[in-house]
């Protein structure tokens, strides 16, 4: 028998994990403290974790000072009282600690204190296996691609602790756009690219009479053609931008739209492919999550077509 | 076999050699010994996950111990395969099985199909003879062809004679060179077209603006390929090639040089719209390069030439080329030895892709 796969956390990874939690933790020894929550996000790469402290009004005047030194950079992002209410300014950072003088706490006996900092990006990939499909199935209207996620290892996570979530765990899928546009753009703009080019290029040449030829070509083409060059670049723009192409996208839950950007390889012309990351929270009650990336292509180019005859008024 | 709650899934297509995931879940009160994975023979078992205790082969699996059972969390394992070999089928479902066993007994066993889909490219009547003549312009080989199955592909296509390689691509980044190196040393003859346009206002509208970042990426692969001496003699020849390095060796050339990437970017533009078009003749195929022309330099007279298509699918696998060998009737009458240009034209592609494979039924296939 053996342990059959090689990416298994191991115990030094829950360390790793574990390091700036553990060695704050000890700072916070006589307020007793107990975990509460612990959140990774996976596309930040940060972690949250929360303390809940007991904080007597004996220790409040016995304890001038917690100085805490900013292990891997850990933030104190906020501290809440037995009231639910935020206590403000009672943190502040100095030469790289933290600092609270407990006596300047409010009336409240119990709080909750959440920390943030960050989780080495190895031990996350270990933690969690991510994949979408290398390529699309299609339909005449939409191109679907499946996304799988699944937690690797629940012991792993159960031993940093019982409670955690790990969020947005997050996929890139490559959606092709190209073939969208140069299907959807009319013959008369192919013909006022050729046009341009052939113009362009009997330029440096030394046929006189094939300059003249494609300049009048030229004059012939764009003539008919309310669409210039422009107008094209201006097209493609606008319609891969984020929230725009957002539009045109679905995801099955627990899947949820996260960053879009832009694949180019000819940087600020137009992009081959959008990115488009698919996030989904996963926890020990939802250890795997299965579903789609759906892009609604024919829509897509029928706003292309829009946005075409829209110039063209 | 009693009813027991488990269940299982597996991925709904992959391409050869795609990781394709699986996973089988069960509720706590299914007690077990051991699961037995059996896949076969063309497919391979890549890992498993949130298994305590299994003995892997490239086939089969048997699974002992899974990672501890936690109040109110699913039981499961997950499971990657692939199959790595190119099938000469466009599609094929695989079983999968999955056997609980207890007291060494199966009381439950689950099928799941492995789906493997790939794409196929034909000539649609390959052409036998081509004219070569004196006469650039008409010099021109149409290819008609076909796509089917399933995969979006990259499709390059080389000429050969006589075992050596004759087409290039038109690569955005020589083309450029070659103009800008043309536009230096016709500086006069270009400067009198230029007159003619800038009294003509329709050009303004035709400006473009192109994002200076990128301007600058393509000024410096052009340099580091004129540095390193990789440029193609087919897109300048070497005594070319030595006179632009030579007039690149003086500073103030260079910058030269880079005032006329800035001032030629929407010729640029033009070409990579206009690639835009060429290479996504249709749906499923991408052309590695938007435009493949033979251009080489024959003294004797050319008999034959050899098409090669060559096509890979996302995941990088490529597929059997196809060749067609095509007789070249020579009717050149001036002097061997010209350089022969000609394109190669794909004047009619068919387009039968696989549509909806996530629904479509497969020979073998018994699954719900």
């Amino acid at each position: 028998m053996r342990n059959p796969s090689k990416k298994m956390p191991s115990p030094s990874d829950i360390e790793k994990v574990f390091e700036w939690i553990n060695k704050v933790k000890k700072f916070f020894e006589p307020f007793k403290p107990e975990f509460r929550d612990m959140r990774i996000n996976y596309r930040t790469s940060k972690s949250e974790i929360s303390l809940a402290l007991h904080i007597s009004n004996s220790l409040k005047r016995r304890i001038a000072k917690v100085e805490i030194p900013a292990y891997q950079n850990f933030v104190v992002s906020e501290m809440i009282d037995e009231s639910f209410s935020r206590v403000q300014s009672v943190w502040r950072f100095d030469h790289g600690k933290w600092i609270l003088s407990p006596s300047i706490l409010p009336a409240s006996e119990k709080y909750l204190v959440k920390l943030k900092g960050e989780v080495p990006r190895e031990i996350l990939l270990n933690m969690v296996r991510i994949q979408p499909a290398q390529n699309r199935d299609q339909t005449p209207e939409l191109d679907k691609y499946w996304l799988d996620s699944m937690i690797r290892d629940v012991d792993f996570i159960e031993q940093i602790y019982k409670k955690l979530e790990i969020d947005e765990v997050n996929l890139a899928v490559h959606v092709g756009v190209q073939r969208c546009f140069s299907t959807t753009f009319p013959k008369e703009m192919k013909e006022v690219l050729e046009a341009s080019q052939r113009w362009t290029r009997a330029g440096y040449g030394r046929d006189r009479s094939e300059i003249q030829r494609a300049w009048s070509n030229l004059r012939k083409v764009t003539g008919a053609s309310k669409i210039q060059v422009g107008d094209i670049i201006q097209a493609i723009y606008e319609l891969t931008l984020g929230n725009i192409f957002a539009e045109y996208l679905l995801l099955d839950l627990p899947y949820s739209l996260g960053e879009i950007k832009r694949e180019e390889r000819f940087m600020g012309l137009f992009p081959e492919k959008m990115s488009v990351e698919a996030c989904a929270d996963l926890n020990l009650k939802q250890p795997f999550a299965t579903g789609y990336l759906t892009f609604k292509k024919k829509e897509y180019m029928k706003k292309i077509e829009d946005f075409l005859s829209g110039l063209r008024k | 076999m009693s009813k027991v709650d488990i269940s299982g899934y597996i991925v709904p297509w992959a391409l050869p050699n795609e990781k394709m995931p699986m996973h089988v879940t069960w509720s706590p009160d299914v007690f077990f010994d051991k699961i037995h994975v059996k896949v076969p023979p063309s497919f391979k078992i890549l890992d498993v996950l949130n298994v305590d205790e299994a003995r892997l082969k490239e086939h089969e699996a048997i699974i002992t111990r899974v990672k501890s059972l936690i109040e109110g969390v699913p039981c499961y394992f997950g499971m990657i395969i692939s199959a790595p070999k190119i099938f000469e089928e466009l599609k094929m479902a695989k079983k999968i099985t999955v056997e609980f066993l207890r007291n060494e007994k199966p009381f439950y066993c689950l099928e799941l199909y492995g789906r493997i889909f790939r794409p196929r490219l034909e000539v649609v009547k390959p052409p036998e003879e081509v004219e070569l003549t004196d006469y650039l312009e008409k010099n021109k080989l149409p290819l008609n062809l076909r796509y089917i199955g399933f995969g979006d592909i990259e499709l390059k296509i080389e000429a050969t004679i006589g075992g050596k390689i004759v087409s290039v691509g038109e690569s955005v980044v020589y083309e450029l060179l070659r103009r800008l190196w043309l536009s230096d040393i016709l500086e006069k003859e270009t400067e009198e077209v230029e007159k003619v346009v800038d009294n003509d206002r329709e050009r303004r509208k035709r400006e473009l603006w192109v994002e200076p970042a990128y301007i600058s990426k393509m000024a410096q692969e052009l340099q580091d390929k004129i540095d390193k001496g990789t440029i193609p003699t087919e897109v300048l020849d070497a005594e070319a090639i030595a006179d632009l390095k030579e007039w690149l060796s003086d500073l103030k050339t260079k910058d030269k040089f880079m005032d006329i990437i800035y001032k030629r970017t929407q010729e640029m533009l033009l070409s990579l719209l206009l690639d835009l078009f060429d290479k996504n003749p249709t749906n499923n195929v991408e052309l590695k390069n938007a435009k493949t022309v033979i251009r080489t330099k024959i003294a004797t007279p050319v008999t034959k030439l050899t098409l090669r298509l060559l096509y890979k699918d996302k995941m990088g696998n490529e597929y059997p080329s196809i060749e067609i060998p095509i007789q070249v009737r020579d009717t050149r009458t001036e002097a061997h030895g010209m350089l022969i240009e000609m394109p190669i034209h794909i004047e009619k592609w068919e387009n039968e892709p696989f549509m909806n494979v996530e629904k479509m039924r497969i020979l073998g296939e018994t699954q719900s």
